[in-house]
């Protein structure tokens, strides 16, 4: 589609020609002047800029925020201007999430025009992240700004479950950008639960499926960001080299296990030093027997999502078109009567049609592989993951996990003193 | 790195932590080389020096026609950044189903008709606001074809009548413009007006459309018709 | 801290009913909101039947004023009721926006003030990790299989129930030069994918004579008047460049043919749409050709035998013993030469299918039919895989593949003997003596039994289930009547039906051979004729086609005619009867 954008353009001059004139022009006598065809031009590229430094801005305050001034309040508030602006304003798009498939799109058609914004909004956060952890998620995103403050009564997953839903962003990265690349669709962008609601209109099923999700997110914090947000992945993998990352304490930590609770994200790391441990040779090898089994799982799992692309390419209509018109499906025929319509309006061949059809298929199943084998390889990882054990000395935020909101900085004491806060009487209510 | 079960594998705290930071230290300014060369592209206007390209040396705009770059290197030019782009509908291509009406994200649609007054031939009869068979042209609710009435006929002189639509009646129906392309002269075209669009990363309608009339077009020439 | 408890409790309260009442408010807007979604998305006012039937009620009646009104106060409601409901879209979701905003801030308030101060429970060292590790490896291994199981089964189902893997064979970049386009696509040639369905053997009409290589199709919607020359009845028709004897071959949009000179051998395929010649592809010379021309007689001419397909590969041989395979989009899979047959006529035999294998009735062995063979070639390479003797000489009938219920047999007709070889080894299986010499009609398999027709001579009803030399056990019924000596015959089961190059057709019932019936028509048959439904299409030399019931009284049903000569057999697919004249490549049917 984008690609032929500019072949219109030079096309629309030779279109106006040929278009009807069944009825000439009016000759009017009492002076009639034509009235201009009056059109409203886009948002002013000025404000697309502004976006992007607007996001630099808030990116830049948030750090400060986080790593020097320690600030929940600060954070909270900058997140709540986040949400207004990037959310209600802004429309919520675009958005560094969804900005990962246009990347990947960019990467994988030649021709694809890649914004300026998207560009910057892909990057900025991830150059954040390497130097500073998730200050992204903690105040800028307006997806996980709304969902923080639907924190009210936040309560600890188990572990297991925590576990497995970890798992999810994974294949869900993984399967947006087989959409992107493969050209079929956005669905990271299709699939947005809280975008309808910033547009305070959208499809029923999405603005519903955002309602439950905020409704949950009173209880399990920020759900998206942590079990389904693609771009946390990427912002997982970074925060974990970062720099500069925020610390619980603001000093060397007594271990008075004060911020324990504190975190509704479950991204605290306990100290485990001098717990039982196993017997050294077999967890050798066990390790050993993971890391064998690893290259079978990404087989086996890029094997079987390969296997997927008819599934998948379904997605594209015109696959969709050409399945029908291959099986002389009558009933799905009806179903596409405007897009039969059109396409024997276009003069196009059906065999061009399967040919297109087939090449979507074709680069799902190639692009199923590497898919598939990455989230083989996410699932052999998080096995050997649970396997290997490090030793933890302090409390530390977990970096890849930790969205450096500040809510447990206060907990702790030395904080307090750095603040000259006395801690809660016990009793007040 | 030790693959030790038990020990070793020490957290940010201790001694083993110089390799760790080490590699980390390598690997992070790794990446961070790669965004910031990917995000300086973003800023530098591609100019078409390629050898073997069209217009050597000279700016090409993004290079919007690259599927006609002749040079073996135009994946060097893949035109990043510097173009805006919103969605529009090509008319050419446009059936009128009337998804555009029932598929926008807003409610009404940020799809409407636009007139152009150079094309129309002022028709006493006019095809895109007459129901077909109507007898007695009065604006009357049973002869108009305007399910929201956002047609405006006012008489000019005889017999020349002029047509203006209210946009803000308009929900991108397009039936209008369905019978103007098929019985007069196509002056009535659909539009998406950028004024309402949201631009959505993905647009809801271009899914739908059945003719794949939707594509993103350079912001500054963001409407698929001359308006003058 | 200077708030005293009371004070406190108070502000508690307050804060707790505001909450409440904030979050009932948000639910109710949200409640109302809803139902006004699909209000809206319903009341579009885009199509309203009511007043469409008004409106066509007013169209009889033009002056009712009546109904102009009604239809004025039905417009203007259905405006003013999707506007005001858009309105209050609008207004609903500000209201709750700002209902939750006050809910959010409420609860946020409260869950500050019912914070507790953090309260570590005792420090318990956790030997734990190891289960937990333990369990956690169980869950993401047992997450892994699900995953795997799930795509797996999605992937292996959804290709069954849906096979809406593209066809392979209908892409590649045949169509797309013709576009102008120079975008090359890199599709995986995969001649040897998912095989199609037996039904979709049945459905189309996959070698010469059809599914049964006995000339019988099962569509009873066949057209069954039209004119050539007029066009009247005619889809298409399109020249076909080389002449030929090929009958048309029929896959799905494709519809493929042969033709031949003593320099050229082509391959054509159409689209049976609208007989746009997709592709041609020149068969060049095999490796081991000698690039002699074969003897022909001209009626028989260099591309005689019809093709077969697997609903993948096109297979066409002609005379001079090359054999072509061809994936549907041109892309050449292999080519063989089998040598020249020597024969005085012109090889003529169509090549059959079965189990992967191309069976190719070699009879052309010189006079004491030596070297008379059946040859089996690899579908997929092209290369030998057996080759079985036979004890005839020169014959020109393409055998047919029967299931007797017991096995396949392919049974062969020749001079002096009908001949049936085991499909898959070669074997011969049974063999009955008989005269003639020059054979030319093909066998049929009907009622259970083989009727083959030595030319000029007697035709013999075979039951097939014999072995060895079953001339005098098996042949149920001999008859001199109705031989015919080009056409081969065609069955309903029950009647089988010769046509004699004189034109007469003759009706023999299958279970006696006792004539039924005969009559001569006002043409020359040579051509074998087809059976769609319970209708008999027999076409002349001069291109007339006389349509009649498969009945035991004979019952014209009609006469059409292609304009042009034709010894060519009819294909029917679905509505469609295809036929090739003597120059042109004709689609029957109504559009």
């Amino acid at each position: 589609m984008i690609k032929t954008t500019l072949l219109y353009l030079l096309l629309f001059l030779a279109v106006d020609v040929m278009a009807e004139n069944r009825f000439p022009k009016p000759q009017f006598e009492k002076g009639y002047e034509l009235p201009q065809t009056a059109v409203q031009s886009p948002r002013e590229a000025i404000l697309e800029y502004a976006d992007v430094a607007v996001l630099f801005g808030t990116l830049s305050l948030a750090t400060w925020l986080v790593l020097k001034k320690r600030s929940r309040k600060g954070v909270f508030l900058l997140s709540f201007f986040s949400v207004i602006y990037f959310g209600f304003w802004r429309k919520g798009c675009i958005c560094s999430i969804g900005a990962i498939q246009n990347v990947t799109l960019w990467l994988f058609d030649s021709q694809y025009v890649l914004s300026f914004t998207a560009t910057a909004f892909f990057i900025l956060p991830l150059i954040f992240a390497l130097l500073f952890g998730r200050v992204f998620c903690a105040a800028v995103c307006p997806l996980g700004g709304i969902q923080d403050l639907m924190i009210l009564f936040p309560v600890r997953l188990p572990r297991l479950v925590v576990t497995l839903l970890k798992i999810v962003p994974y294949i869900y990265l993984g399967l947006g950008i087989l959409f992107a690349a493969v050209g079929a669709a956005f669905v990271i962008c299709r699939f947005d639960p809280f975008v309808p609601l910033f547009r305070l209109s959208g499809d029923l099923p999405i603005v519903l499926f955002g309602i439950v999700l905020l409704l949950v997110g009173v209880f399990v914090a920020r759900p998206y960001c942590r079990f389904m947000c693609p771009f946390g992945v990427l912002l997982n993998w970074s925060s974990r080299l970062s720099k500069w990352h925020a610390t619980i304490s603001p000093d060397e930590c007594v271990e008075c296990r004060l911020c324990e609770e504190s975190c509704p994200f479950d991204a605290i790391i306990t100290p485990n030093k001098g717990q039982v441990s196993e017997e050294r040779s077999s967890g050798v090898q066990r390790l050993a027997r993971l890391l064998l089994l690893m290259p079978v799982l990404v087989l086996l799992a890029g094997w079987s999502v390969s296997r997927l692309d008819a599934v998948f390419s379904r997605i594209s209509p015109d696959v969709q078109l050409a399945t029908a018109f291959q099986q002389n499906d009558k009933i799905r025929l009806k179903m596409m009567a405007y897009e039969v319509e059109a396409f024997e309006g276009s003069g196009i061949k059906k065999e061009e049609l399967f040919l297109r059809a087939k090449a979507i298929q074709e680069r799902f199943r190639i692009g199923g592989w590497f898919v598939g084998g990455f989230i083989g390889a996410v699932l052999g990882i998080g096995l050997i993951g649970v396997s290997v054990r490090r030793t933890r000395m302090t409390y530390e935020p977990d970096r890849g996990d930790c969205l450096s909101c500040a809510r447990c900085f206060i907990s702790c004491p030395k904080e307090r003193q750095r603040l000259k806060v006395m801690p809660p009487v016990e009793g007040k209510t | 790195m030790r693959f030790t079960m038990d020990t070793d594998i020490r957290g940010y705290g201790e001694k083993p932590k110089s390799r760790r930071e080490f590699f980390r230290f390598i690997i992070r300014w790794i990446l961070l080389l790669l965004l910031g060369l990917f995000g300086g592209m973003a800023f530098v206007r591609r100019r078409c020096s390629l050898p073997g390209g069209p217009g050597n040396g000279k700016a090409c705009g993004g290079c919007p026609s690259l599927a006609k770059c002749k040079s073996p290197y135009s994946w060097l030019a893949k035109p990043l950044g510097s173009r805006r782009t919103v969605w529009q509908l090509d008319p050419a291509k446009c059936i009128q189903c009337g998804r555009c009406a029932t598929e926008c994200v807003l409610q009404p649609s940020a799809v409407k008709c636009i007139h152009r007054f150079d094309m129309c031939g002022y028709c006493k009869l006019c095809f895109g606001y007459f129901q077909p068979g109507t007898s007695v042209l009065t604006s009357a609710a049973e002869n108009q074809i305007c399910p929201t009435g956002a047609i405006r006929r006012k008489y000019i002189e005889e017999p020349y009548y002029e047509y203006t639509i209210d946009l803000s009646l308009c929900i991108g129906c397009g039936k209008c413009v369905k019978t103007c392309g098929a019985f007069g002269n196509g002056s009535l075209k659909l539009q998406v007006c950028h004024d309402l669009c949201v631009n959505c990363n993905e647009c809801s309608i271009a899914r739908n459309c059945p003719a794949g009339a939707y594509s993103r077009v350079p912001a500054d020439e963001a409407y698929l018709f001359k308006t003058s | 801290m200077s708030l005293d408890e009371r004070t406190c409790r108070l502000y508690y309260r307050m804060v707790y009913v505001l909450a409440v009442l904030s979050c009932c408010f948000s639910l109710i807007v949200g409640m109302l909101m809803l139902a006004n979604v699909f209000t809206v998305r319903m009341s579009l006012p885009l199509d309203m039947p009511e007043i469409e039937q008004l409106r066509t009620a007013l169209k009889d009646n033009p002056s009712d004023e009546m109904l102009k009104n009604k239809i004025r106060d039905m417009d203007l409601a259905s405006r003013r009721f999707y506007f005001a409901s858009l309105t209050s879209l609008g207004t609903g979701s500000l209201l709750l926006l700002g209902g939750l905003v006050f809910a959010v801030i409420s609860l946020k308030t409260l869950s500050v003030m019912r914070m507790k101060m953090p309260n570590p429970k005792e420090y318990v060292m956790r030997p734990e990790d190891l289960a937990a590790a333990a369990s956690a490896r169980w869950v993401i291994g047992g997450l892994s299989v699900v995953l795997l199981t799930a795509s797996i089964v999605t992937g292996i189902l959804w290709q069954r129930n849906e096979s809406d893997v593209i066809e392979i064979s209908d892409v590649h970049k045949v169509m797309v030069e013709g576009q102008g386009t120079k975008e090359k696509v890199v599709v995986s040639i995969q001649p040897l994918g998912p095989p199609p369905l037996r039904a979709d053997f049945l459905t189309n009409w996959p070698a010469f004579r059809g599914p049964t290589g006995c000339g019988t199709s099962s569509y009873t919607n066949t057209p069954i008047s039209w004119d050539g020359k007029s066009g009247k009845g005619i889809i298409w028709k399109v020249k076909v460049p080389l002449p030929g004897l090929s009958s048309p071959v029929i896959w799905g949009k494709r519809v493929f043919l042969t033709g031949a000179n003593e320099k050229k051998r082509e391959v054509y395929c159409f689209d049976s749409a609208n007989g746009t010649l997709l592709w041609t592809m020149a068969v060049d010379s095999a490796p081991g050709n000698t690039n002699k021309v074969p003897q022909v007689n001209q009626d028989t001419g260099y591309a005689a035998p019809t093709s077969v397909t697997d609903g993948r590969i096109v297979y066409s041989i002609f005379a001079n013993g090359d054999i072509s395979a061809f994936d549907f989009c041109a892309q050449k899979m292999w080519l063989a030469d089998l040598g020249l047959p020597g024969n005085k006529y012109g090889f003529s035999a169509s090549p059959v299918l079965h189990n992967g294998k191309i069976l190719i009735q070699f009879d052309y062995g010189g006079e004491d039919g030596r070297t008379s063979q059946l040859i089996a070639l690899d579908a997929g390479s092209g290369k030998k895989v057996w080759s079985a003797s036979r004890p005839v000489t020169e014959s020109w009938p393409s055998p047919i593949l029967i299931d007797t219920g017991k096995g396949f047999q392919l049974v062969t007709m020749a001079n002096e003997f009908v001949v049936s070889h085991d499909p898959d080894s070669g074997k011969e299986l049974w063999r009955v003596k008989c005269g003639g010499s020059d054979v030319a009609p093909s066998p049929i398999f009907a009622g259970g039994l083989v009727i083959a027709t030595e030319t000029s001579d007697l035709i013999y009803a075979i039951k097939p289930d014999g072995a060895g030399d079953v001339t005098k056990t098996h042949v149920a019924w001999k008859s001199e009547d109705g031989v015919s000596d080009v056409a081969s015959p065609v069955s309903n089961g029950d009647l089988v039906f010769f046509a004699h190059s004189g034109g007469t057709i003759t009706c023999l019932d299958v279970k006696t051979g006792k004539i039924v019936w005969d009559k001569s028509f006002d043409g020359e048959f040579y051509a074998s004729p087809g059976l769609a439904g319970n209708l008999i299409y027999q076409v002349s030399r001069s291109g007339e086609v006389f349509i009649f019931k498969a009945d035991r009284q004979y019952a014209a049903i009609g006469k059409a005619s292609l304009g042009e000569p034709s010894d060519c057999s009819p294909a029917f697919v679905d509505g469609k009867i295809f036929m090739r004249g003597a120059t042109n490549l004709f689609c029957i049917g109504t559009n």
